[in-house]
């Protein structure tokens, strides 16, 4: 090509971390080439293996070890398929090649494996291990629902499950002395990458000029004032289909993985303020505090990887018509904070879904954080419900999230919001009245159907059809209407 | 309580002491090679099907300039380019063609194909082809009365015994009914993949993920205009098949063969998850019509049905499967008058293929509807309904097809799993307990399965195996069959080393390879142990008696007293290490390998009589699976799964007992979650993990016991008086279907049967609560 070109080498961008025992440095990464294929193709580690590439099937399962927004070193699995590389730096990946010791020595989870005979075709395998592996650096003894949570994200076709469930069982009951050795190897690991990202400034790469990874939002912001038309990366729960499967240019990426301010979660007065970076596990670790109902339907969204992935602010920002955490957001009321270069502004999470595809965010704008108000009441009804064809790991067919709040001495506060209803995660404005005004009809059915109706017209797709839909919605509802009025709760979890 | 019961499941399969997969410390540590793990030369180039976006109509032209100068890519060739035939049917019926360039069958078509540098490259560019078309209306719903015009892709099969038109004229009731059976996506761990290397002359050595590698053989050479013998096929394992790679594979590798034969380069194709989903079939879903006639104690007298099966564009193994589905439309139970007609219908759809049960899954869910549909109209347990049908001595022993069933122990099975599980108490108790709850819901259900044992196509039904014995007493067996994770090798490894007394460690296992054992069938039918396992037994028991022959005439002992066994051979009251044994027999030049041939003998099939004897033996089984619904959402939870199940004497009960649960979880998903959907265009929307939902471990039933039923033996001379494991638990999941429908139907009293389709999704659960609740109204 006849450019003119200056001879000024552009400064080269260096994205570093550890992979197992190795110190890896790559100098001008492609910014949307997968940790798997990097694994695979580059570096000719190939126990880490390739069963779907869109983060639904585990078989890339690694664990991410990483110095969170505390200062604590903190390794959590993830979908190799479907993380890129700029998103690693300063962390400690371990692959399956990184369990077994020096001298071939088997980890106690590969042990518990080969015990219970948890492999056939061998193929999902070692995401299995490695699921297991972060299921067994979290601590002994754990039960079997978090067993069960643990393997949500890896899929397997021949054994049917039990064998590696009774591993799950077998390794974590063992091996409490090697895993206070590892404690210390932690620490080891902790002062390595502390070291590694001291004094680094925060990456922008200028050629190509592709990817960024600012540290504050100071930067994120000036980032984004010059780069309108880039990709926001957090997660990549999402992104990394759009690279996949898609083949969408998603150049400029700004990665703000390294923003802590962007993770914290608050409680402030009467509400909790949550990061935009806050992941669902992080959630997890509070949300249900405060609304113990939550930790259910996080915990049917994705798998274990995901949850570790995925953000709050991925979520809410992709405007997804399901929009797993939206409607619990728009039901409680919650407020987001958007931030650009020059101001920031609040809005209701609710108005920003404005049509499918279409949010209230401006060119250069990021959001920053979430407000949930906390229940003003202790008889707060709340409750949030979601369905899918396979129960956990499944994209929603229908959602919905129901917040009544009862007072005396003024109107009540009712917010019923649904996901999978609407081209938007929307509240069901008729349904809502309905409930207000007490309709006491003999036929309570047909006026729940008929305001449902009237609020929604949803799609027939491969998830189920208009009718399915409308119908969850409506036997959704009696269910929270049942709990309202007669503390009913029905739960094919907690059983008869 | 549970517990405890589990853990004495386990603890059974443990006494009897068994080996564990032959590959599983590999497994773990990562270290077990796939195909694409496989290191390959550094200029290997990477090929990738562009495919078409529309399910029907014609080409008018494809303008490649995007494809042609995208980065990295090397070639592009189409249809025209095919050195050889362009046809990969395996029944030779030359309806497949590798790639098409005028008429569209199905969405996701193979059109041509992209050489490139890189996979990425390749991918990309198949992506970029502009197509210009002409779209018709595809033939999509073979329950569809209106196309008159569908096509059969092969000839139907009529099963037809009796008179069923007195049979049902002089029944006292009569039912008729039709059910819509859904299809099954196999998703293999590892996706379909294949290597094409350049050897001299022209030759290939292909590694294929396939479980028929003589298939890939010939496919390669018919492509490519070679004879077979410039063909090399191997395959050392691959990530899961379930059928997905007897005939699926043959597209893959003839790209990657021809792919090489065009550049002279190592050339790997592995689709996406995504394209792999889109381009390779799946089972056949079925739309069943029946009429049964029985009299007032529910035994049946007559039986008609038709089973129209969604066969896709070609007909692939449509012919095998949909025959395989009349074989089991009887399952347990005797049919004095039936007649069973196959409707194998051209579909404008990924053509249809083997997958776990061949058909036989869906023949057998119509004999359980006929149950359900007797029992609820009687108003009976299914149970009761069950017994009084089950196949006897005599006359009541004659299958559809003329076959006696001589081996039937389904009432023993039935009787003590009856007992074990508890099923009247626990049955009587949720009764109970439906009446008094409104939105939550139990069900139970046990069904049996009586599952035919070989290739209907009988000149399958042979094997061939090599064992060489080497020098230093380590031993290498090679034998026909493929491992895909059912523990064939484990299982094979066993019996040679019970036969020739040496330890698992000292013996392996190499690649399953065209140029070792010629003409091999495909891994399939559960047959693999009982074809290469005794294959592999014959040609072990050669080298064996020639050891005794040079034993006993040199050391003058009496074969009779000679004892192979923990890497030692004894006589005369000393022991001897093997190794030197066979040193010294190779010193007298006496020959350490042999090789072993095993056909199975009895089996006779003529399919225009529809009489025979297509199978050597019967397995059987039975579950009981009970189930809790939300009526409000149609959500269910399976909670506990009690199962019985014969393997006769098994060969390994570690294996086989990870066969059966594995089996029944598939099938769970088979008859609950795993949907398939095509829009009214024919595009198939649900081809990625994320929209295709397979069991997970939270989907397992949370008390799940499985026992084998150890006093079972096989009747017929198979190795070591076992049984094929593969396919038969797979239908065990029938009872968790019923457990859904009886659930369901305590929505109105059990006044109704529900004749829930499948999969019984939430959808097709709450559309069916409400419609049995109007019905009742009505």
């Amino acid at each position: 090509m006849a450019k003119a070109c200056d001879n000024k080498k552009p400064p080269e961008v260096e994205i570093q971390f550890y992979l197992n025992q190795q110190f890896i440095s790559v100098s001008n990464p492609n910014p949307t080439e997968t940790l798997l294929d990097f694994l695979r193709l580059n570096l000719k580690l190939t126990g880490t293996k390739e069963g779907c590439a869109e983060g639904d099937c585990g078989a890339c399962t690694v664990l991410i070890g990483k110095i969170n927004e505390y200062g604590e070193l903190v390794y959590r699995t993830a979908n190799s398929c479907i993380i890129f590389l700029p998103s690693l730096a300063y962390c400690h990946v371990i692959s399956v090649e990184g369990l077994t010791g020096k001298s071939g020595e088997l980890h106690p989870v590969q042990e518990a494996m080969i015990e219970a005979s948890g492999a056939q075709c061998g193929f999902c395998t070692p995401g299995f291990v490695m699921s297991l592996y972060g299921l067994w650096l979290k601590g002994s003894k754990p039960s079997k629902q978090k067993i069960l949570d643990s393997l949500q994200g890896n899929l397997c076709r021949c054994t049917g499950y039990g064998p590696i469930i009774e591993a799950a069982f077998k390794a974590t009951k063992a091996g409490s002395i090697s895993r206070k050795g590892s404690t210390l190897q932690q620490r080891n690991w902790k002062n390595k990458l502390t070291k590694l990202m001291n004094g680094k400034e925060s990456i922008v790469s200028e050629i190509p000029k592709s990817f960024s990874l600012p540290r504050t939002i100071l930067e994120l912001k000036t980032i984004l004032s010059h780069n309108k038309e880039g990709t926001i990366v957090a997660g990549s729960t999402d992104i990394g289909l759009w690279v996949n499967k898609s083949f969408k240019n998603v150049k400029p990426m700004i990665f703000i993985g390294q923003i802590d301010e962007l993770k914290h979660i608050k409680i402030q007065n009467d509400k909790i303020v949550v990061g935009a970076m806050a992941s669902y596990t992080d959630l997890l670790a509070v949300l249900p505090r405060y609304f113990p109902e939550l930790k259910q339907y996080i915990n049917q969204i994705g798998g274990d990887q995901i949850r570790n992935m995925g953000t709050i602010g991925g979520n809410i920002a992709n405007g997804s018509p399901i929009g797993d955490l939206a409607p619990i957001l728009i039901a409680l009321g919650a407020k987001m904070a958007l931030v650009n270069h020059v101001g920031s502004r609040k809005i209701n999470v609710e108005s920003f879904f404005q049509s499918y595809g279409c949010q209230d965010l401006k060119p250069g704008e990021f959001i920053r954080y979430f407000e949930i108000p906390l229940k003003q009441k202790t008889d707060t009804k709340f409750r949030v419900y979601k369905v899918a064809k396979r129960r956990y790991e499944d994209i929603t067919t229908v959602s919905a999230a129901f917040y009544f709040e009862f007072f005396a001495e003024r109107q009540p506060i009712v917010r019923f919001a649904f996901g999978g209803m609407a081209e938007i995660p929307k509240r069901a404005l008729t349904l809502e009245k309905v409930f207000k005004e007490q309709a006491s009809s003999l036929d309570q059915d047909l006026i729940i159907s008929k305001a449902i109706a009237m609020d929604f017209s949803p799609l027939t797709d491969c998830r189920g059809s208009s009718e399915f839909r409308l119908k969850l919605a409506q036997n959704l509802f009696k269910k929270f209407a049942m709990y309202v009025n007669e503390g009913i709760e029905i739960d094919i979890e907690k059983g008869p | 309580m549970k517990v405890k019961k589990k853990s004495k499941a386990v603890t059974s399969a443990k006494e009897l002491k068994s080996e564990k997969h032959e590959s599983l410390k590999k497994f773990v540590t990562g270290r077990a090679l796939y195909i694409d793990d496989m290191p390959t030369e550094a200029e290997t180039l990477h090929a990738y099907i562009g495919k078409s976006d529309f399910a029907r109509g014609t080409i008018s032209e494809i303008d490649y300039k995007d494809v042609n100068s995208f980065p990295g890519v090397i070639d592009v060739f189409t249809a025209k380019d095919i050195p050889g035939i362009n046809d990969i049917s395996p029944t030779g019926m030359n309806d497949e063609p590798v790639l098409v360039d005028k008429e569209v069958s199905f969405f996701g078509q193979p059109l041509f194909v992209v050489i490139a540098s890189t996979r990425a490259q390749a991918r990309m560019a198949a992506s970029l082809a502009r197509i210009r078309k002409e779209e018709k209306e595809p033939f999509l719903d073979v329950s569809d009365k209106h196309h008159k015009d569908y096509k059969l892709v092969t000839e139907p099969l009529i099963l037809e015994r009796g008179n069923v038109t007195e049979g049902l004229s002089g029944s006292k009731n009569r039912v008729s009914g039709n059910m819509h059976i859904g299809g099954q996506d196999h998703f293999y761990l590892e996706g379909h993949i294949a290597i094409a290397k350049p050897e001299e002359s022209g030759d290939l050595l292909v590694f294929s993920s396939t479980q028929h590698p003589s298939e890939v053989q010939h496919m390669v050479a018919k492509v490519l205009n070679l004879s077979s013998n410039q063909i090399v096929v191997r395959v050392k394992r691959m990530g899961g098949g379930f059928g997905g790679k007897e005939t699926q594979s043959n597209l893959f590798a003839v790209i990657a063969a021809i792919s090489t034969h065009r550049t002279g380069k190592t050339v790997k194709i592995r689709p996406d998850r995504d394209d792999d989903m889109i381009m390779t079939g799946k089972r056949h879903s079925f739309f069943v019509e029946y009429k049964v006639g029985f009299n007032d104690d529910g035994q049946i007298k007559a039986l008609d049905a038709q089973l129209s099966a969604k066969c896709g564009y070609s007909s692939d193994l449509s012919g095998p499967i949909t025959d395989r589905a009349l074989f089991h439309s009887d399952n347990c139970y005797y049919y004095p008058n039936v007649r069973l007609v196959s409707k194998p219908v051209k579909t404008n759809t990924v053509s249809n293929t083997a997958f776990r049960g061949f058909g036989g899954p869906q023949g057998m869910l119509l004999a359980e509807r006929i149950i359900q549909e007797i029992a609820f109209f009687l108003n009976k347990d299914t149970l009761e309904i069950r017994k009084i049908n089950l196949y006897a001595k005599g006359k009541r022993s004659i299958t559809p097809y003329y076959q006696k069933v001589t081996d039937n122990i389904s009432e023993r099975i039935i009787d003590e799993l009856v007992r074990s599980s508890d099923y009247h108490t626990r049955k009587k108790e949720i009764m109970n307990f439906n009446t008094g709850s409104q939105f939550l819901k139990r069900g139970i259900a046990l069904t049996p399965v009586k599952f035919g044992i070989s290739f209907t196509a009988t000149w399958f039904n042979q094997a061939g195996a090599l064992v060489h014995v080497y020098t230093d007493g380590s031993i290498l067996v090679n034998h026909g069959g493929t491992e895909m994770g059912q523990g064939l090798h484990t299982k094979v490894l066993g019996i040679v080393s019970s036969v020739l007394g040496v330890t698992l460690d000292k013996i392996g296992i190499s690649d399953t390879d065209t140029s070792k054992i010629a003409n091999t069938s495909a891994t399939a039918a559960s047959s693999g142990s009982d074809l290469n396992g005794m294959a592999a037994f014959f040609a072990a028991k050669k080298i064996r008696r020639r050891l005794e022959n040079f034993i006993s005439k040199k050391y003058k002992v009496d074969k009779k007293d000679i004892l192979f066994t923990g890497n030692s051979v004894i006589f005369d009251g000393q022991e001897y290490a093997f190794s030197e044994i066979v040193r010294n027999a190779y010193m007298a030049r006496v020959q350490l390998w042999d090789s072993g041939f095993y056909r199975t003998p009895k089996i006779h099939w003529d399919r225009k009589k529809g009489k025979g004897r297509p199978f050597y033996y019967f397995s059987y089984g039975a579950a009981v699976s009970e189930v809790l619904l939300d009526v409000l959402t149609g959500e269910y939870r399976v909670k506990k799964v009690d199962i019985l199940h014969d393997v006769g004497q098994t060969l390994n009960p570690t294996i086989d007992l990870g066969q059966i649960e594995g089996g029944f979880i598939q099938g769970m998903g088979w008859l609950t979650n795993e949907e398939l959907y095509w829009d009214s265009l024919g595009i198939l929307k649900t081809h990625a993990p994320s929209t295709y939902k397979i069991p997970l471990a939270s989907d397992r039933p949370d008390d799940f016991n499985v026992r084998l039923a150890d006093w079972a033996k096989n009747t017929e001379k198979t190795i070591k008086r076992s049984k094929a494991v593969g396919e038969p638990p797979f239908m065990l999941a029938i009872s968790v279907h019923e457990a859904i429908t009886m659930a369901v139907a305590s929505t109105c009293n059990y006044k109704i049967n529900p004749r829930l389709n499948t999969p019984a999704t939430s959808e097709i659960v709450l559309e069916s609560i409400g419609r049995i609740q109007s019905e009742n109204l009505v």
